[in-house]
């Protein structure tokens, strides 16, 4: 039996508290400490749950541990730690606190037992993570930062109305693996899978990480997709609808993340793109699948960790979003460099980098089934993560191939004979350690896979140095490198790309006005039409829901208090009354 | 060399890349490739998947970006 104080999400999210309090030292201290004691706390849980706690009749269970929620819980640790060294001169004192009651609440959701539980840590989640968003204090940040919040609220009242109904339907509250033959079951796939970034709801996570802090996107890339994916392992294993989304995003990050001229906004649909590799093989399900998707999200915090680390000290260092930009800041930076060149090679799955050994065991699963179709597209998707890769690469060698296609002001074209300037912007101490400790982990796992293997839900018995799989990798690599320099030069980054958010920033008001610019004939008629519709409903909706309309006046305590002495007087007429 | 950082600009980092690419397909050919499917049994097959796989996405990638691509301040709301 085991208390809720031991519970190392919760003490993330308590600690969280007290680091608002802190300054100074302490503060630092506290901050690292948390993850450190978070990861000792975790490793002392049995297995299975630890502790039930009766509510509304159903037995909760807040903290079940096993290999599976082992694994994800102490990758989260490792990136509430390195994102709390890296941020800790981050100036805003909101950050670190919001970053560690959302790395408290993904912990959570991986600990829960039961749907209740897993809710609760749901929302939170969703809460912290806007407020880290929120916490870059700027104009686009905040816009950026209620989009997304508004999705994810969206998201969680679709799983809040699966998970009420599953547990009407069935009296189960369990988190258990699900088929998906009831309309409840679909809502709560449709709410895991808002949280995933899948389409059509994947535009709030390239639109809203990009515009927090140097230092948020760092917590913010690491856990709310990877909750997602490991609530998709444990409910939904096997559903073969989850290959084709998967696959779907994988090439949606990939065209996506080639078209983007800022840095970190490149990464974000990166993100997109790895959490597809990993829908596909929770869709296919079989236990080497499974295995590959815990260790590929393993290692997609770290090495996206180190990433966005990099991304985010060349945006302190020199406020260079952009990839030429960044590549230029980067030839002053080595280290950096040298990290941003790391963390692109294991996302490449390099051999010796933990990304080798890691990915390849979800085309395995795919090859062992058979499934030709879904492995030589995992197989394409594999090269576009290459192409990303080479585009790192080359932001790393100071060299951004892409500086032909960017005609903006200001942007420094990388001029390649620029003699090298002599000041070094390599960040802070604290910035390095963290990178430092990820570069590690990116190769830690690369040279000793027993060292990931062995964390695995299943016994692992896939070898990943092979002749056949190095010598396939590597030729994969070479020629699309080969393609990269051919052809680099045909990716023009474009300022706005459309995606389905669309749909909810622009469509209303982008069809009036391609109404009022119109000019005769019948098609421009019907234009004319849809733009005085939409400026009426506009019109209609300000005058009733806008600040001063009629719905969201300021009524008096009078007026409130009649109101609501009617409605009980209405309630008790309708209970007792006799039909 | 110093005045050029870029990978593969001089000949000599071009007779470099060309021999990887040369080493990568020569193993390829060594090596016994254990093939799930009958295609990788084509000798190369990963390195031209690779250089198709990779030519059709820039390609889509340029395609995606002239129908999708539009300005700056589309977001913004002017009237």
């Amino acid at each position: 039996m085991i208390d809720l104080a031991f519970h190392p999400g919760l003490v993330l999210i308590a600690g969280a508290g007290v680091i608002a309090l802190l300054r100074g030292p302490a503060r630092s201290a506290v901050v690292i400490a948390l993850p450190v004691l978070g990861l000792f706390l975790l490793w002392r849980l049995p297995e299975g749950a630890a502790l039930t706690l009766p509510w509304l009749g159903q037995e909760l269970l807040p903290v079940a541990s096993d290999r599976l929620s082992r694994l994800f819980a102490t990758v989260f640790l490792i990136a509430a730690l390195g994102g709390g060294l890296y941020a800790l001169t981050q100036p805003s004192r909101l950050e670190i606190p919001a970053a560690y009651v959302y790395a408290g609440s993904a912990l959570g959701v991986t600990l829960a037992g039961d749907l209740v539980t897993l809710f609760v840590f749901w929302e939170l989640m969703a809460l912290a993570s806007s407020l880290v968003i929120w916490s870059a204090a700027s104009r686009a940040a905040y816009a950026a930062g209620l989009r997304y919040l508004m999705v994810h609220l969206l998201g969680g009242m679709l799983l809040f109305a699966g998970i009420t109904g599953h547990i009407a339907e069935t009296g189960d509250s369990a988190l258990a693996a699900m088929t998906l033959d009831t309309a409840s079951q679909w809502l709560m796939l449709a709410g895991f899978l808002v949280n995933a970034a899948a389409p059509p709801l994947s535009a709030w996570l390239p639109d809203a990480y990009p515009e927090s802090s140097f230092s948020g996107m760092v917590f913010l890339s690491a856990f709310t997709t990877k909750a997602a994916v490991y609530v998709l392992m444990r409910a939904f294993p096997g559903t073969e609808l989850l290959v084709w989304v998967g696959l779907f995003m994988v090439f949606y990050g990939t065209l996506y993340a080639l078209l983007q001229h800022d840095l970190r906004r490149v990464l974000a649909y990166g993100i997109v793109n790895q959490v597809g590799f990993m829908l596909v093989g929770v869709g296919i399900g079989t236990e080497i699948a499974l295995n590959g998707v815990a260790a590929h999200a393993f290692v997609h915090v770290l090495y996206k960790g180190l990433l966005v680390m990099s991304a985010g000290a060349v945006l302190q260092a020199s406020g260079a979003r952009s990839l030429a930009d960044a590549a230029v800041a980067l030839r002053r930076m080595p280290l950096t460099a040298a990290c941003l060149l790391l963390a692109a090679l294991t996302m490449g799955s390099f051999p010796l980098t933990a990304g080798f050994i890691s990915k390849a065991m979800i085309s395995q699963a795919a090859a062992e089934e058979h499934n030709l179709a879904v492995w030589l597209l995992l197989g394409v998707g594999t090269v576009g993560v290459l192409i990303i890769m080479w585009l790192l690469i080359s932001v790393a060698a100071g060299r951004a191939f892409l500086s032909a296609g960017i005609a903006l002001p200001g942007a420094a074209s990388a001029a390649p004979d620029e003699p090298r300037p002599a000041a070094r912007l390599d960040p802070a101490w604290n910035m390095g350690l963290a990178m430092g400790l990820f570069a590690l982990l990116c190769l830690l796992p690369g040279v000793w896979p027993q060292a990931l293997y062995g964390m695995l839900p299943y016994t692992v018995d896939y070898r990943a140095y092979t002749g056949p799989h190095v010598v396939a990798q590597m030729q994969l690599l070479l020629f699309s490198g080969l393609a990269f320099y051919w052809l680099g030069r045909m990716l023009r980054p474009v300022p706005v790309l459309l995606d389905f958010d669309w749909l909810w920033r622009a469509s209303w008001w982008r069809l009036g006005q391609a109404g009022s610019r119109s000019r005769g004939g019948a098609f421009s008629a019907w234009r004319k039409h849809a733009h005085d519709w939409t400026r009426r409903a506009e019109k209609a909706i300000d005058l009733r829901r806008g600040p001063h309309g009629a719905f969201l006046r300021t009524r008096s305590t009078r007026t409130m208090a009649l109101a609501v002495m009617l409605m009980l007087m209405g309630y008790l007429v309708l209970y007792y009354a006799p039909w | 060399m110093m005045k050029q950082p870029q990978a593969l600009s001089s000949l000599q980092g071009r007779l470099l890349a060309l021999c990887l690419l040369g080493l990568a397909l020569l193993a390829g050919l060594l090596t016994d490739m254990h093939p799930h499917f009958d295609v990788e049994s084509f000798p190369a097959f990963h390195a031209a998947l690779g250089l198709a796989a990779a030519v059709l996405l820039i390609g889509g990638v340029a395609l995606l970006g002239r129908v999708l691509g539009r300005r700056r301040d589309y977001y913004d709301r002017h009237d």
